[in-house]
């Protein structure tokens, strides 16, 4: 994987990892394990509030 | 990567029509699903759901289909029916007759401590069913879940093919970067890229789940009229002395079921009812683990002499269908998970609502122009 491409999708990877893990250890694990998928559900849950609540933020435009 | 100007062309084009095509639909499902997510809390809070306490002796079902013979005494049940979540109370599903529309029932609530009437409820009726009418079949009943279900493909195709634009839009940009010096334009851009790579798994997740949900009823009476069929063929048809000797009581048939079955009855289908045959009680049990609790063990009993007929493990694709609802529904880990459920649709919301704002101020303008700038000069 290119540098490029890696810092692409890192961060999707990362989310996409967490989503997935958090929906699926919830379903098969019982409710003792319920944080596992909160945590995961919670990790771009929290990244897609605080884009849209904080805007500002993230307004540095990079060029890297 | 698309590295090509003219495929990048192309599945811009994929995106934007398919996103046109079904962005007012998903935006529906996403609206009414919010408050679909805390049904069972909302249920609460209104009275709908009844508080009974300390499961311990339970009456018998048949007693309560005998109340509802003086309760509504044109009425036939035609489906009994238990929420693990409130084992305390049986609801019992009536109809016109019969072999009426499920659908179209009252929902009869009873007591499983003393036998109580709870009170009743017309399936579909308040502001509940408004909105679950609302999100499973646009008020056109099996012709609107259908067209949801191709809906949810489409934006399907539109989440695939965002995917494909992303990377050459936000190359040589950090993960996320919104650029709010750039105009709204650039801002609601970057808001829509971010947010869509934030939510894609569990857009698509519950997108997908909810395709296959669109298919319960085709899949399900698929299961009847072809492995429910075979296997009652072989319990010979009833002669009319075994009818005149009338139903075996449910509750019989529940205790031969639980020899077979162990765990908790679910929900049973009356004889004569479009979901069972003329002449079988249907009983589906639900296991005690996290998974085997969301799949179904059917066991076919006759409803006349009380026999086991059969007790079969239920096909791939129908616990496909039932390990995919909790995946839509997001109602299998707790109350602070729903919550992350909720704020996951709304973000959806803005995802859509950004890619209709995108659309509007571009509309008319070349693609080239537009979509080829971030290209040429990555800010």
């Amino acid at each position: 994987m290119s540098g490029t491409l890696s810092r692409l999708w890192m961060g999707p990877l990362v989310i996409a990892v967490a989503s997935l893990g958090g929906l699926v250890t919830a379903l098969v694990a019982d409710g003792a394990a319920d944080w596992i998928g909160v945590v995961g559900l919670a990790i771009p849950a929290l990244y897609a509030l605080g884009l849209w609540l904080l805007p500002g933020r993230f307004a540095t435009t990079q060029n890297d | 990567m698309i590295r090509s100007g003219t495929t990048l062309r192309r599945w811009y084009q994929v995106h934007k029509w398919t996103s046109l095509i079904s962005t007012l639909f998903v935006l529906i499902a996403c609206v009414t699903g919010l408050p679909l997510i805390f049904h069972a809390e909302i249920d609460q809070l209104t009275g709908s759901a009844v508080e009974v306490t300390e499961p311990e002796s339970r009456p018998t079902v048949n007693s309560m289909v005998t109340a509802v013979g003086t309760l509504r005494p044109s009425a036939a049940v035609q489906m009994l029916y238990i929420d693990p979540s409130q084992p305390e109370i049986a609801n019992l599903l009536v109809g016109e007759s019969l072999d009426a529309p499920l659908e179209a029932g009252e929902q009869l609530q009873f007591s499983q401590i003393d036998g109580t009437f709870l009170g009743g409820e017309q399936l579909g009726a308040g502001v509940m069913g408004f909105i679950t009418r609302l999100h499973v079949e646009l008020f056109a009943g099996m012709p609107g879940t259908l067209f949801l279900g191709v809906m949810s493909m489409v934006f399907l195709v539109s989440l695939i093919s965002g995917v494909l634009l992303y990377a050459p839009f936000m190359r040589n940009r950090s993960f996320a970067v919104v650029r709010t010096d750039r105009g709204q334009q650039t801002r609601w851009f970057d808001l829509h890229n971010a947010l869509g790579m934030v939510l894609l798994v569990w857009v698509l997740v519950v997108s997908a789940t909810g395709v296959i949900n669109t298919w319960a009823s085709p899949l399900i009476q698929f299961w009847q009229i072809s492995e429910m069929q075979t296997l009652i063929a072989d319990d010979p048809p009833l002669s009319e002395i075994q009818r005149a000797a009338g139903l075996t009581p449910i509750d019989e048939a529940i205790e031969k079921a639980r020899q077979v079955r162990p765990g908790e009855l679910f929900f049973g289908v009356f004889p004569g009812t479009e979901l069972s045959s003329d002449r079988h009680y249907l009983l589906f049990f639900i296991g005690n683990e996290p998974l085997s609790s969301r799949l179904f063990l059917p066991v076919i009993i006759n409803a006349y002499s009380g026999a086991v007929v059969a007790a079969p493990d239920m096909p791939w694709y129908i616990n496909t269908l039932l390990l995919s609802q909790p995946l839509h529904f997001g109602d299998y880990g707790g109350l602070l998970f729903k919550i992350m459920w909720a704020l996951l649709d709304v973000g959806t919301i803005v995802l859509l609502w950004s890619g209709l704002v995108l659309w509007w101020r571009k509309r008319g303008k070349s693609v080239d122009i537009e979509w080829r700038e971030p290209l040429a000069s990555p800010a």
